[in-house]
């Protein structure tokens, strides 16, 4: 079957890789991203590479207005969504006394506001396919907790969530959900350059965000319930299950301090 | 005509400060290794020593030029820090052009690379497709961020443009820069090579006397803000190997290998590279280009500044014969 995929957040980073991916697989595009961050040259780009159908809005999501546009939009074009990549989301590590309020209503408008109006919004057009797929991007970090990562960590975790319960209620329906749980991945030159001043584990843990996309898109048709992408990843996930909770608890401070120091050595270069 | 040129004792830049030599215009050539000056005999060339994080040496051999050729970068895929590479690219691009702003330049030409565009899908790329994959590597970031920030002047009226090689190869200094000749040379010596089963995939093939005659059309030619792609032919991994084992030996063998060892390999060389800083042969990054197609559209150059471009097979041709004769031992 022919599925036409709807992506947020799809002018960069994972999300431009999930609509080369798509595309690849001769899926029908609809993209959204933010105002000029070449969301149309992306499109033009897939159009005269791939024989697929392609349309876009640019859009801050962060405003409910612009959640109410998207919806009516594809209502409007009788667009047969069968497949939603919810990926749009802003992240970070902020130490939480330090940081302005905005930073993290606009994760909280983002990850889950719009999140949840966008998913509500389209249920009925992915409910009257002949079958439907929702992939949901949540982090590694939703199972576990550390410092820095609070606002973010825990919009994370409402996706994780969101994700296996909704997946219960749509049990009897031809709609399926999934949810991706990716470690770090290379989406920009910020990722790329963090990464390096990481240690062993989290360095080779690091994805490249084609290979995540192709594989979450794969195994989410294949109607898995949770991905998590990387075989070290996996390692390190199944491994840290037999571990007690005081060493689990340590060991998320010390990578999370890390990342975040991390951070800003790379910003004084 | 006065040229200052960064990077003269590299690969490309030792090859364009001959060329302009030759053809009689005056080189000011900014070079690191005191070793290199022998490779720039020639009485239109004047050599000053410096690199691209010394502000001084810069302008001291930029005084009194027209146009500045900026090739100085650090080329290559790894390096023991990584910032290195930031700080020659990026840091280095910002002082080249700083003191070429004081010395009111007439034209400047920053030397990037295809691999900043990135790979394409069926279709060659071009200067205006966007970067639609990831980053691979620490160069081209760095090569990137170069870019925006010589666009970034001329969006205040610094009258700088950029070409863009492909995969360069040919007659030229000894240089890890080429992997095409560093190809040649292994089948040479050891009369076979192993490439990936998948090798139909494309990559575009620059011949480096055509990418220095693009470079000096492109100072005489070329438009303020614009880009250039200097390449070749566009050519399987195949075809390539091919045209390498017929210029070579015809009896040579070419054995064609799965991509997982290869991917096995690279990460443990990764490994030992991250751990004990031992440089790596082959990194992740470029098994990742060998299953990328990476092919690039060169007609803007030939168009608007009458790039030329020389047949595949008769380039192969004319550097397997410099090759065999320069490795004699």
């Amino acid at each position: 079957m022919k599925h036409f995929v709807l992506i947020t957040g799809a002018s960069e980073g994972l999300g431009k890789s999930f609509a080369i991916e798509a595309a690849k697989k001769g899926m029908d595009l609809f993209l959204v991203s933010l105002p000029s961050t070449g969301l149309p040259g992306l499109c033009g780009l897939i159009r005269s590479n791939f024989d697929v159908l392609v349309d876009f809005l640019e859009l801050d999501l962060c405003s409910e207005q612009s959640c109410i546009q998207l919806i009516a939009y594809v209502k409007s074009n009788n667009y047969p969504i069968s497949f939603l990549i919810n990926n749009a989301g802003v992240g970070g590590n902020y130490r939480f006394s330090d940081e302005n309020f905005s930073t993290f209503d606009k994760m909280i408008q983002l990850n889950i506001k719009a999140f949840i109006m966008i998913t509500h919004g389209l249920l009925d057009v992915l409910q009257s396919q002949e079958s439907a797929f929702i992939l949901n991007v949540s982090s590694m970090i939703a199972y576990y907790e550390g410092p820095f990562k609070q606002v973010y960590g825990a919009t994370k975790s409402f996706i994780y969530y969101f994700s296996n319960s909704l997946r219960q209620e749509l049990k009897n329906t031809h709609v399926h959900i999934c949810v991706l749980t990716p470690a770090g991945i290379k989406t920009n030159i910020n990722q790329f350059r963090i990464c390096h001043y990481l240690g062993m584990f989290s360095k080779l843990s690091y994805l490249e965000p084609e290979y995540v996309a192709g594989m979450a898109i794969e195994k989410c048709l294949q109607k898995e319930n949770k991905i998590i992408p990387g075989k070290l990843s996996r390692l390190i996930f199944l491994f840290s299950a037999l571990l007690p909770h005081f060493i689990k608890e340590k060991l998320m401070q010390n990578t999370n301090t890390e990342i975040f120091n991390a951070q800003n050595s790379f910003k004084r270069i | 005509m006065k040229s200052f040129l960064t990077g003269a004792s590299g690969y490309l830049g030792q090859r364009l400060a001959m060329k302009l030599a030759e053809n009689g215009e005056t080189v000011h050539a900014l070079i690191r290794n005191p070793d290199a000056v022998k490779t720039l005999a020639h009485p239109n060339i004047k050599v000053f020593f410096g690199d691209v994080l010394d502000k001084e040496a810069i302008a001291k051999g930029m005084e009194g030029c027209d146009t500045v050729f900026h090739v100085a970068a650090l080329a290559r895929v790894w390096s023991k820090d990584s910032d290195d590479f930031y700080r020659v690219n990026v840091d280095g691009t910002v002082n080249v052009i700083g003191a070429a702003k004081e010395l009111g330049i007439s034209k400047f030409i920053l030397t990037s690379s295809t691999g900043t565009i990135g790979p394409s899908l069926k279709l060659p790329n071009n200067e205006e497709t966007p970067r639609w994959s990831s980053f691979n590597n620490d160069y081209e970031i760095s090569k990137s961020l170069a870019e925006k920030e010589l666009l970034k002047s001329v969006a205040n009226g610094f009258p700088g443009l950029i070409v863009m090689p492909s995969r360069i190869f040919g007659p030229g200094i000894a240089s890890p820069s080429s992997g095409v000749n560093r190809i040649i040379i292994g089948f040479m010596k050891k009369g076979f090579a192993v490439i990936p089963k998948q090798s139909e995939v494309i990559g575009n093939y620059g011949f480096i006397e055509d990418i220095v005659m693009g470079h000096i059309l492109a100072r005489d030619k070329g438009v303020i803000g614009e880009k250039y792609i200097l390449g070749g032919e566009n050519k399987t991994l195949g075809e390539l190997f091919e045209a390498i084992k017929n210029g070579v030996n015809k009896n040579g063998w070419i054995l064609k290998i799965p991509l997982w060892p290869l991917s096995y390999f690279s990460q443990f060389s990764k490994f030992l590279a991250e751990r004990f800083g031992l440089e790596p042969k082959i990194t992740p990054d470029l098994v990742k280009r060998l299953t990328q197609n990476s092919a690039f559209d060169c007609s803007k150059a030939v168009s608007q500044l009458g790039y030329q471009i020389t047949p595949f097979e008769e380039a192969i041709e004319i550097t397997i014969r410099f090759l065999t004769q320069s490795e004699k031992p």
